[in-house]
C-alpha cells in the first residue's frame, strides 16, 4: 500500500480469539479475498468487550463495528457470547437512538472454520458502509 | 401526614432506628436532615411534598458511617424506594440495615415527573397496559436517523461537563468513574465529545436505572437527559422481561456472574 493510500479503517472487528479471530486467520490462509477497510482487534472472549470500546471506535471515526465470537453453547468460557449478545442488545438501542444508521454495529456469529463466513460478513458490512456514504452525500 | 411524623419520632425513641434521614422544611430551606435523638424536634419540619433530593446516595454514606449496627431509617418516595432496592442489589447496602418509610407524591410534583412507579409498573407491564408513555420520546423513535442526530447533536453542545448528572443519580456508584477517564473520554474537552460522554453512562446504568428522572432536573443546560434513559429502561422491560428496581429477588440478565451460574447448570 503506497502511503498516500493510507486511510483509517472504517470498519472495527472485535474478534474472539477462539473462533472468529481463527476464523479470520483461515480466510487468509485460504486466500479468501475481502475488503481490506477493516481492522481486526483480537480480544479474549466477546464477552470481554465493554460498551465503552464500542462506543470509543464510534467517537474516533470508524463507520461500523462488528463484534464476532463463537456460536452460542461454543464459548470457551460458556456464556461470554450470550453476556455480548445482551450487552449489544442494549447498547445497538442506544445508539440507534442517538441517530447512528442502523447498519453501525454488527453482531456476528463465526466458528474457526468458518473463513469464508467471515469474508462474507466484512464484504456485507463494507457494502452497508458505502450505503451509508453514499446517502449522506 | 402526622401519622408518618409520629412513626418517626417513635422510631427514634423507642431505639428501634439510630436515625432517620428525611427532608425537613426550615423556613424557605428545604435540605435532608439526619434526624437523631438530639435533634428530635425537626421531625414536626418534615416536609413531604416538595423536592427530590438524592437522599438514597446519602443513605449510602449514613449506612457506612453509623457507629453501631442500630438500623437507618429512611422516608422514600417510590421511585427513591426502587432505586434503594438496585443499591441492595449492586451490595452498596443490606436492605436488613434499613427501615423504609413509605410515602406518595403529591399529584403535581407525580404529574410534572411523569410518574410510573406509583401505579406499579409491574402490573402495568403483566396487563399489558401502556407504561412510560412519552410523545417526544416516541416521535423521535419514529423518526429518521438523521432527524434524531440534529435532535441530540444540538442539545449536547450545550453540554458544560458539569457532572451533574452523574453526581446526582442515585444507582452510579463507581469510586472510579469511566467519564473521568482520559482512556474513554477525551480530557479538556468543551463540550465534551458527543455521544461517548453521555452514552457511556446511559449503557453503564442499563438494567439498574430506575428512570426517576433526577439527571434531567440536575442539567444546568436543560439537556432532555430523560430521554435517553426512558428509552433504555423501556427496551430493557421489553427485551429481558426484567424491571430494574421492582422486586428484590429476581437477577438483572447483565449481571455477569448470575448468568454465568444458570448457564452452568
Amino acid at each position: 500500500m503506497k502511503s498516500e493510500d493510507k486511510k483509517t479503517p472504517s470498519i472495527i472487528a472485535f474478534t474472539c480469539n477462539w473462533c472468529s479471530y481463527a476464523g479470520a486467520d483461515l480466510a487468509g490462509v485460504s486466500r479468501i479475498q475481502y475488503p481490506a477497510d477493516v481492522l481486526l482487534i483480537r480480544v479474549m472472549c466477546t464477552g470481554s468487550i465493554s460498551p465503552h470500546y464500542i462506543l470509543k471506535a464510534f467517537q474516533k471515526g470508524a463507520k461500523a463495528v462488528l463484534v464476532a465470537g463463537c456460536h452460542p453453547g461454543e464459548c470457551h468460557y460458556n456464556a461470554g457470547n450470550l453476556m455480548a449478545e445482551k450487552r449489544m442488545k442494549v447498547l445497538k438501542g442506544v445508539l440507534g437512538f442517538i441517530g447512528l444508521p442502523d447498519g453501525a454495529l454488527h453482531l456476528e456469529w463465526i466458528s474457526a472454520s468458518e473463513g469464508i463466513k467471515f469474508a462474507e460478513v466484512i464484504q456485507k458490512i463494507s457494502d452497508k458502509v458505502k450505503e451509508i456514504d453514499a446517502e449522506k452525500v | 401526614m402526622d401519622e408518618i411524623r409520629e412513626k418517626i419520632a417513635s422510631l427514634i425513641k423507642d431505639g428501634k432506628a439510630g436515625s432517620v434521614l428525611a427532608i425537613v422544611k426550615n423556613g424557605i430551606n428545604v435540605i435532608p436532615v439526619q434526624i437523631t435523638s438530639q435533634n428530635l424536634d425537626e421531625v414536626s419540619n418534615i416536609c413531604l411534598d416538595e423536592r427530590r433530593y438524592p437522599i438514597e446516595k446519602m443513605l449510602a454514606s449514613l449506612v457506612d458511617a453509623r457507629d453501631d449496627s442500630s438500623p437507618v431509617g429512611i422516608v422514600l418516595r417510590p421511585c427513591e424506594k426502587a432505586a434503594v432496592i438496585e443499591l441492595h442489589k449492586l451490595q452498596r447496602f443490606n436492605i436488613a440495615d434499613l427501615i423504609l418509610i413509605d410515602i406518595d407524591c403529591s399529584r403535581e410534583l407525580r404529574d410534572k415527573c411523569a410518574c410510573d412507579w406509583k401505579d406499579d409498573i409491574a402490573v402495568k407491564v403483566q396487563e399489558g397496559k401502556e407504561f412510560l408513555k412519552d410523545e417526544t420520546l416516541d416521535t423521535l423513535e419514529s423518526g429518521t436517523s438523521k432527524e434524531r442526530w440534529e435532535f441530540w447533536s444540538k442539545h449536547f453542545a450545550r453540554c458544560i461537563k458539569c457532572y451533574g448528572c452523574r453526581n446526582v443519580c442515585p444507582v452510579c456508584i463507581c469510586k472510579a468513574c469511566c467519564l473521568e477517564e482520559a482512556d474513554v473520554v477525551e480530557k479538556g474537552e468543551l463540550p465534551p465529545e458527543f455521544p461517548i460522554f453521555h452514552l457511556a453512562r446511559a449503557v453503564d446504568v442499563a438494567g439498574r436505572c430506575i428512570d426517576c428522572g433526577k439527571c434531567e432536573e440536575a442539567c444546568p443546560v436543560d439537556i432532555p437527559l430523560r430521554l435517553i434513559h426512558k428509552k433504555v429502561f423501556r427496551d430493557f422491560i421489553r427485551d429481558f422481561k426484567y424491571i430494574p428496581g421492582a422486586s428484590i429477588d429476581e437477577k438483572c440478565p447483565l449481571d455477569f456472574i448470575e448468568s454465568i451460574k444458570e448457564e452452568g447448570d
